[in-house]
């Protein structure tokens, strides 16, 4: 189970300029998944000596092989491929638009964070002084910790609003809706009673510096 | 007893060290529950800019969702998905004979614009001939029945009591808890739970303290005269009258369906309860009661003048 975690982490920060190119590809894949059907969770056709051959030398060939094809976590072991987000260009602009596509692109890797780990990504776009976004990251690094991986609590923003204006912090009112979280512990038992689906409002008060938008002030409104 | 107080102090050190243990099962790593762990700034849409403010602290949480129910394989308009009602849920009709119609919970977050409904919980059963519209009808009346549930206020202790002094900080608190009603509102079993969250305490004298949250809590008896949060000190002498009022926060669950927040908080006083104030001398002696047996409060003492 630690290997599977080692080679998407190692495949995400070996190789980013051909990450996205697989990204593409894993979103699109993904959308004709939906397209079927089918349930993204299909525990049946998890096997973990399929899993084991994924060695981190498959990307290396031209054509997509199985092993690059997303698989979310289940309780036979972690995510596989998990698509890693992409900036888009808007985002860098210090527009209502930029800061809103900024604030989508720091919960696509939050949510990453959740499904691989690795909480590297996201804490780079965040300021030192964000308590909400530290206090993410040892939760996800603790969960992670002594062989543990996470299985759901997949992150998506169905709304963003955002206001920049000149004389006031920009900020963004965004849905956060959190898919059901499962801590499985190496053997693949539960560690804990699985967190419930959450639907919350959150304030995230972002600042425009030299390297772009950064997360910096991260609330919840109750 | 040499040998039993050992046992329990056995006892205690084994619960000390099997705390640790348990305590660490528990990883908060939720979004939401992680923010509310480590305390993330909270916000609330002020009432009259519609702008959203940071929270006071001790300000009292309402559940920061709304909710509704849709017919559960419910497509839109006249159409129903065929696979899912294949393994509905199976509403077995009442013995009333009251039909049972399935139905998915769905939340969003208020404060949000755009925000989209997402599934919550269920399926579970509505009795009614037109479940369309039974939650609103509900959600009408359920403010005047949480009212005028037979909600216990709580009880109201002063230390000391009954008797106190004038001047003196007379510390006084409540004894509330969290209850439970089951009603039945348009034919449907609806389940109440009442949490005290604010208090307000009239003293009698002419003073009112709050609403405000704490309940405040029993000093030891040597520690009696202390101001507290909810302490008093009566300027006059007499007999006074102290009503607490507690306010009530519900929710409410339809045919155990998710508990739903009820937006007005519900009053309710508790029986008043009476206090005598009294007034103090302090007379000082230089001399104990054998160099003055005439001194007051000695055997041979004349009365207080």
């Amino acid at each position: 189970m630690t290997l599977q975690n080692l080679f998407t982490s190692r495949a995400f920060w070996s190789r980013p300029q051909r990450s996205s190119a697989g990204a593409l590809l894993v979103a699109g894949s993904l959308l004709l998944a939906g397209c079927a059907g089918s349930s993204p969770a299909d525990p049946g056709t998890a096997s973990p000596a399929a899993s084991e051959s994924a060695t981190p030398s498959a990307p290396a060939t031209q054509t997509p092989t199985p092993s690059a094809v997303y698989k979310p976590a289940d309780a036979s072991g972690p995510a596989q491929n998990v698509p890693v987000p992409v900036l888009p260009e808007v985002a860098k602009t210090e527009t209502k638009e930029g800061a809103e596509a900024f604030v989508r692109f720091w919960y696509e890797n939050l949510s990453f964070a959740y499904e691989t780990g690795n909480t590297e990504a996201f804490i780079q776009i965040s300021g030192p002084g964000c308590v909400f976004c530290n206090g993410l990251k040892d939760g996800i690094s603790e969960a992670w910790s002594g062989g543990r991986w996470i299985s759901g609590g997949k992150i998506e923003t169905p709304a963003v609003t955002a206001t920049v204006e000149p004389g006031t912090e920009p900020y963004a009112v965004v849905q956060v809706i959190q898919s059901t979280i499962e801590i499985r512990n190496a053997d693949g038992t539960l560690l804990q009673k699985p967190t419930p689906a959450t639907n919350t409002g959150s304030r995230a008060g972002v600042t425009f510096g030299a390297s772009g938008w950064k997360m910096t002030d991260l609330g919840l409104i109750r | 007893m040499k040998a039993s107080g050992l046992k329990i102090l056995c006892a205690a050190l084994i619960i000390v060290l099997l705390t640790p243990a348990v305590a660490f099962a528990e990883v908060s790593v939720g979004y939401e529950d992680r923010g509310l762990t480590v305390g993330a700034d909270q916000w609330t849409k002020d009432a009259d800019t519609g702008k959203l403010v940071r929270a006071e602290p001790g300000a009292v949480v309402t559940d920061p969702n709304e909710y509704k129910y849709e017919l559960q394989c419910h497509l839109g308009g006249g159409d129903f998905d065929t696979p899912c009602l294949g393994r509905q849920l199976d509403c077995k009709d009442r013995e009333d004979g009251a039909k049972g119609i399935p139905v998915m919970w769905l939340s969003r977050p208020r404060g949000v614009p755009g925000a989209v409904w997402a599934h919550h919980s269920g399926p579970t059963c509505l009795y009614d001939a037109k479940p369309e519209d039974l939650l609103p009808r509900i959600a009408a009346d359920i403010q005047r029945q949480f009212q005028n549930l037979p909600v216990n206020a709580g009880s109201v202790v002063a230390q000391p009591s009954p008797n106190t002094l004038r001047g003196a900080e007379t510390n006084f608190y409540a004894e509330a808890a969290e209850q439970q009603f089951d009603i039945t509102m348009f034919g449907q079993q609806v389940h109440v739970v009442a949490t005290p969250v604010q208090y307000t305490w009239n003293y009698g004298d002419g003073t009112v303290f709050g609403p405000q949250p704490s309940m405040g809590g029993p000093l030891p008896q040597d520690r009696w005269g202390e101001k507290t949060r909810t302490s008093h000190a009566y300027a006059a002498t007499g007999d006074f009258q102290v009503v607490l009022t507690t306010s009530f926060q519900g929710t409410y669950s339809v045919n155990s369906g998710p508990p739903l927040p009820i937006p007005g908080q519900g009053q309710f006083s508790a029986p008043p309860q009476g206090i005598s104030v009294w007034r103090s001398l302090t007379r000082n002696y230089a001399d104990d009661c054998n160099a003055n047996p005439q001194g007051q409060g000695c055997p041979g003492g004349g009365a207080p003048r």
